[in-house]
């Protein structure tokens, strides 16, 4: 199925010297150069997600617990934001609220950090498993979902009432050397 | 989509989630942990209303209505099996699934804390926290506090993680106290499908007692 103009102009990348170069953290579409040897590619699959390139101001979501910063010019993705993008469609989230897939998405090279993933220490600290680690970092906001909720009070019931949605948020981490995952959030961010 | 791990049952359209455990009852508790079996369940056949199907085994403390904080073991129709945390505050949900992969026939440590340290509800699979929220429980939560522990799907149709000969072990039950984790909670059982879902205290399979069940799939 084709994009919208504007949609596709949205997920356009450029490719240079094949290295996946793109509009730098601003929210914007990713500009078009046209001098050159660049190559505009645009995702095959039609998927919905806007390249924002590498992160220039350090982000933050959940209070500080997860940030996001700017990488070295030396730190450059082996994979493109598309390959990310696959592997968040292939993602537990994804499968798990497949509205997800269905929203807009926001893929962006960064350092991530996440500061309640990680590995108890005998004096009680946290010793992090995802600390400025390169990324890409695949985010969908607005989406309604259902969760079931806590079991019921009482005698043994059966359940006829449906919970009600929640609007919630995902942020998926993707390795940018293999495109494997290495976080999967939902929630509020 | 993969095929359903055995799952004899179409879907029920009406339901919503579904519950197969134990309640926790009476205790001010602040945290709640259990040793649990990671076993395979089953989806129904056709299509659950609330869309995907999983099924998941796990411990939790529970707050006031529609608030929760618990971590277990999670498997979605893509196949991935997990670890998995998720809390809620009444209205913010805040879920983590992480990459390390549960293995089938493995038991885990599930546990959660409500830790003044951080003034947060924190969540761990044996010694790797999985989630913290950034609200304190203390603010959000209104009391009592109880520990829980169940195996939970989607849909009528679907199998509760388990079989007869394999059971999902529910063993070293524990609820925290403010000052220490404590054994044998008062619990009062929950099983919405006695008719396919089995729920019994064990005996056999516990490497710690006294209180220890199983569930499991007729």
């Amino acid at each position: 199925m084709g994009l919208p103009v504007g949609l596709l102009l949205r997920v356009i990348g450029i490719v240079l010297g094949g290295v996946t170069l793109a509009a730098c953290g601003t929210g914007e579409p990713p500009s078009v150069r046209s001098a050159g040897t660049a190559v505009v590619t645009s995702d095959p699959a039609g998927d919905r997600y806007t390249d924002l390139g590498r992160v220039q101001t350090t982000r933050e979501a959940r209070g500080g617990i997860i940030r996001i910063a700017e990488p070295s010019i030396e730190q450059q993705p082996a994979i493109s934001a598309a390959r990310a993008y696959e592997s968040f469609l292939g993602s537990t989230v994804a499968a798990r609220y497949p509205a997800m897939k269905e929203a807009q998405a926001e893929v962006a090279f960064g350092l991530l950090t996440v500061g309640d993933y990680g590995d108890l220490r005998p004096d009680g600290s946290i010793l992090l498993r995802i600390e400025d680690q390169p990324a890409f970092i695949v985010r969908v906001d607005g989406v309604e979902v259902v969760e079931g909720g806590a079991a019921h009070r009482g005698p043994t019931v059966t359940s006829t009432t449906l919970p009600s949605p929640i609007v919630v948020s995902s942020l998926i981490a993707v390795d940018p050397q293999t495109g494997k995952l290495i976080y999967q959030y939902v929630g509020s961010l | 989509m993969p095929m359903p791990a055995g799952a004899t049952a179409d879907c029920v359209a009406e339901s919503t989630n579904l519950f197969d455990g134990y309640i926790g009852v009476g205790d001010q508790a602040y945290g709640a942990s259990a040793r649990i079996t990671a076993r395979p369940g089953g989806w129904c056949h056709g299509s659950p209303q609330l869309g995907q199907s999983f099924y998941s085994s796990w411990s939790m403390l529970r707050g006031p209505s529609n608030a929760w904080a618990q971590s277990g073991f999670d498997h979605a129709e893509d196949g991935s099996r997990v670890h998995f945390a998720q809390a809620r505050n009444s209205v913010t949900v805040n879920s983590n699934f992480t990459l390390q992969s549960a293995q089938v026939g493995t038991s885990y440590k599930y546990w959660t804390v409500a830790d003044s340290d951080c003034d947060c509800l924190r969540m761990y699979v044996n010694s790797t926290l999985l989630l913290e929220t950034q609200w304190s429980p203390w603010d959000e939560w209104s009391k009592p506090w109880t520990p829980d522990y169940f195996g939970e799907v989607r849909d009528h149709g679907d199998d509760m993680p388990g079989t007869n000969a394999y059971k999902t072990i529910f063993d070293e039950l524990k609820w925290h106290d403010g000052g220490a984790w404590q054994t044998d909670p008062a619990l009062d059982d929950d099983n919405d499908n006695p008719d396919r879902w089995g729920l019994t205290p064990e005996t056999t399979f516990c490497a710690v007692g006294p209180t220890c069940f199983g569930i499991w799939t007729k």
